[in-house]
């Protein structure tokens, strides 16, 4: 803090700029003559003590990018694409750092819109989609992981939650839609709300791999060449991809939202309104469509006023990255994906 | 206590695609460490006969053993490949034939009877680390001439060189370096020197993740007019240019060497068997004649002529040494048997990994000529020395009898 008499008052912290994340994406020409897959690297240029994360510039990037590779797709010059972190970070969500204090609903839920367009975009690719999951992964990296079609991850990776919920929030940039239809509501909800209530508990490599979240564990020492040699099995069929069957049956999957929700009123007391919130986006996934399910998220985030902000402070620092993000320092508006 | 030698066989090797050193060079951001790390993976992962555990010794070798070079790298290496606590691992320097001393001496620890698996290798990211990072020659080199000051500097061996043998011509080099590059190109569009590459994802900030399947140094479309324009940067009016030298560059080897005994009963295939080795020291300033004496030591220790060897597989750190070798043996410029996939002049030479590019190589051409019973693998070494090892072909008719 500044002594110059045009500084801000102490009581209203400067906002850093954002350490915008870049998106870099280079051909690789996979084995096997599995054709061309663009890999795209999240890259903030920095080393693993600022991880990756996704501010409003980061995200417009990062949409412009998916359309450039939606072009290539189109015009038959790659045949996958494919996200991966820098060094033991994939990203660990968003950061609202570089963006003035928001003081309208209207703001809250246009981040939320901006994410969900580009998170859309690649899932909407014409090509099949993997994440490399190499790294950390939290929020809004666990939810980009989610929009694409085949994951691996790395048995390094020490961090990968939803932990909205552990802030008052809820996954609002799809994962309340995706994970329940991709493991089902129980597994689905231990990570949203359980797993977060219970002092924002980690999953491990392994677990994620177990619930069925990534299709595949791969050693760390060559974890991107061993991920690409992966998905050139999996584009050339040589590799068969199991993943748990979800029972879509109405009673059974209310009843694991019911079990989640009482859940969630044991643990806080029902003071959780983002957790409550994110059961019925959850229980609504069901039948939900994407259009649906991404605007419902859009409207909780509004709704939930948000009066806490997890800026990169409340992100991980240093590897192991497996410490918890720390409760909220201030009370100022902002959404908080 | 009678001891029995052990003979010893070279199972298998790979390396990584050679990259230009350089921040325009593909591994310019990539760690040298984690490029021998993917080349033991790769080893590990195609022999999944071989329990990890019974790999007793990982030899690699860095000519510049400091920072991503350093901290003992063979046993650092073994534990960031997934190998167990309890295999134990050593660095080697010996100049640009660190691998080939890796694996002469994982080889002679076998042969003792000491271990019966090992992995041997090298990595040089000259890149990061250039010749001659952080040295301190002792003044005393220069005072006593001890060597002439030239022979520090590699180039200007090479220019002695053709000081001593008058009659190799620029001409001739810049022939055989046109020779190299194309029996490369030749060698690549025959799909021969891809299998044993191990990809490697390259690391940049600015680029993002890449993927390294194909060497960067290759210039396949060179042509003499384009070599006799380029400079002659270790003597005016010189003959060395970087057109008909080995460049700088960034790449890594390994190999499992395993006694015969352990090969059988684990399975491992055998790729080659070891007959004999030397290494002899020359005049520095005129480093590149080293393995002339070197070969002629191995062939004597085995009771062989130049006459038995059907392949050559020569590291060409320039072209005048090795036509310096050829001419000795009285063996032709271009002839077939001699680096038949071109060499270091097209492929790059990363000093200290160079030795088991050779070794995997003439493993492979002695699976392609079952015809050939011997084949060497020799190089020039930096300050003045020579190393040659003498492999045997498993497919030859005549494999195992006494010659």
């Amino acid at each position: 803090m500044t002594t110059s008499t045009t500084a801000a008052p102490s009581s209203a912290p400067a906002i850093p700029a954002e350490v915008v994340t870049h998106t870099p994406v280079q051909d690789v020409t996979l084995p096997g003559g599995a054709g061309t897959l663009a890999l795209l690297t999240l890259e903030n240029g920095h080393d693993h003590t600022r991880p990756t994360t996704f501010g409003p510039q980061g995200i417009a990037e990062l949409a412009e990018t998916v359309g450039r590779l939606r072009e290539r797709a189109e015009a038959g010059e790659i045949q996958a694409v494919a996200v991966t972190g820098k060094p033991f970070v994939f990203a660990v969500g968003a950061d609202l750092s570089g963006i003035p204090s928001v003081v309208e609903r209207r703001q809250a839920t246009e981040f939320a819109r901006a994410g969900h367009a580009a998170f859309a975009a690649i899932m909407d690719l014409p090509v099949p989609t993997f994440a490399f999951v190499n790294g950390a992964a939290m929020g809004g990296g666990v939810e980009l992981a989610l929009a694409c079609d085949h994951r691996s991850i790395s048995a390094g990776v020490a961090a990968f939650a939803l932990p909205e919920t552990f802030l008052g929030l809820l996954p609002g940039w799809g994962g309340c839609y995706l994970l329940p239809n991709l493991i089902g509501p129980a597994n689905a909800l231990k990570v949203i709300v359980e797993n977060p209530l219970s002092q924002n508990r980690m999953l491990t490599a392994k677990e994620v791999a177990a619930l069925g979240i990534a299709d595949v564990l791969l050693d760390p020492a060559d974890f991107l060449e061993d991920s690409l040699r992966w998905a050139a099995g999996v584009l050339s069929g040589t590799t068969s991809r199991q993943r748990p069957e979800v029972d879509r049956d109405a009673g059974v999957w209310d009843s694991a939202c019911d079990a989640g929700r009482k859940v969630v009123l044991a643990k806080s007391g029902g003071r959780a309104t983002g957790a409550l919130r994110a059961v019925e986006l959850v229980r609504a996934a069901r039948t939900a469509t994407r259009e649906e399910a991404f605007t419902a998220e859009d409207e909780a985030l509004g709704d939930l006023g948000v009066r806490c902000a997890p800026s990169s402070s409340s992100a991980p620092r240093g590897p192991p990255p497996g410490r918890r993000p720390s409760p909220p320092r201030t009370r100022r508006w902002a959404t908080s994906r | 206590m009678p001891r029995a030698l052990q003979d010893v066989v070279f199972v298998d090797g790979v390396r990584t695609p050679f990259g230009k050193a350089g921040e325009k060079g593909m591994y310019t951001q990539t760690r040298a460490d984690d490029l021998v790390i993917k080349c033991i993976r790769e080893l590990l992962r195609r022999h999944p006969e071989l329990p990890k555990e019974r790999v007793e010794e990982v030899a690699i070798a860095a000519t510049t053993q400091i920072g991503d070079q350093g901290l003992t790298l063979g046993r650092l290496a073994g534990l960031l490949s997934g190998l167990p606590a309890t295999t134990p691992g050593y660095s080697i320097d010996r100049m640009c034939a660190g691998a080939m001393t890796a694996v002469t001496n994982v080889a002679s620890s076998i042969g003792f009877g000491a271990i019966d698996v090992a992995i041997a290798g090298g990595v040089e990211h000259m890149g990061r680390h250039p010749m001659g990072e952080g040295i301190d020659p002792n003044p005393r080199i220069v005072a006593e001439r001890i060597v002439d000051e030239s022979a520090l500097v590699m180039g200007k061996t090479a220019e002695n060189l053709h000081d001593r043998f008058p009659h190799i011509t620029k001409e001739r080099c810049d022939a055989y370096a046109v020779t190299s590059q194309r029996r490369l190109a030749a060698a690549y569009a025959a799909g021969k020197v891809q299998p044993d590459l191990v990809p490697v994802a390259t690391r940049h900030v600015e680029r993002g993740w890449g993927l390294a399947t194909v060497d960067e140094p290759p210039r396949p479309g060179t042509t003499l007019e384009e070599l006799g324009a380029l400079k002659t940067p270790f003597r005016p009016h010189g003959n060395v240019t970087a057109g008909n030298a080995a460049g700088l560059n960034d790449g890594a080897t390994a190999c499992l060497l395993a006694s015969q005994t352990a090969a059988t009963e684990l399975g491992l295939p055998v790729g080659m068997r070891l007959v004999s080795y030397g290494f002899v020291g020359v005049e520095p300033e005129v480093m590149g004649i080293g393995p002339v004496p070197a070969t002629e030591k191995a062939l004597r220790q085995a009771g062989l002529t130049i006459d038995d060897i059907g392949i050559l597989e020569l590291n060409e750190a320039f072209a005048v040494q090795v036509i310096a070798f050829l001419d000795h043996f009285g063996i032709a410029d271009d002839d077939e048997r001699v680096n038949p996939w071109g060499g270091a002049i097209a492929t790059g030479h990363p000093l200290a990994s160079s030795g088991v590019r050779l070794m995997t190589q003439l493993a492979r051409h002695f699976e392609e000529h079952p015809d050939v019973r011997y084949g060497l693998t020799a190089m020039c070494i930096g300050i003045g020395m020579g190393g040659c090892v003498l492999w045997e072909n498993p497919h030859h008719a005549d494999y195992g009898k006494e010659s």
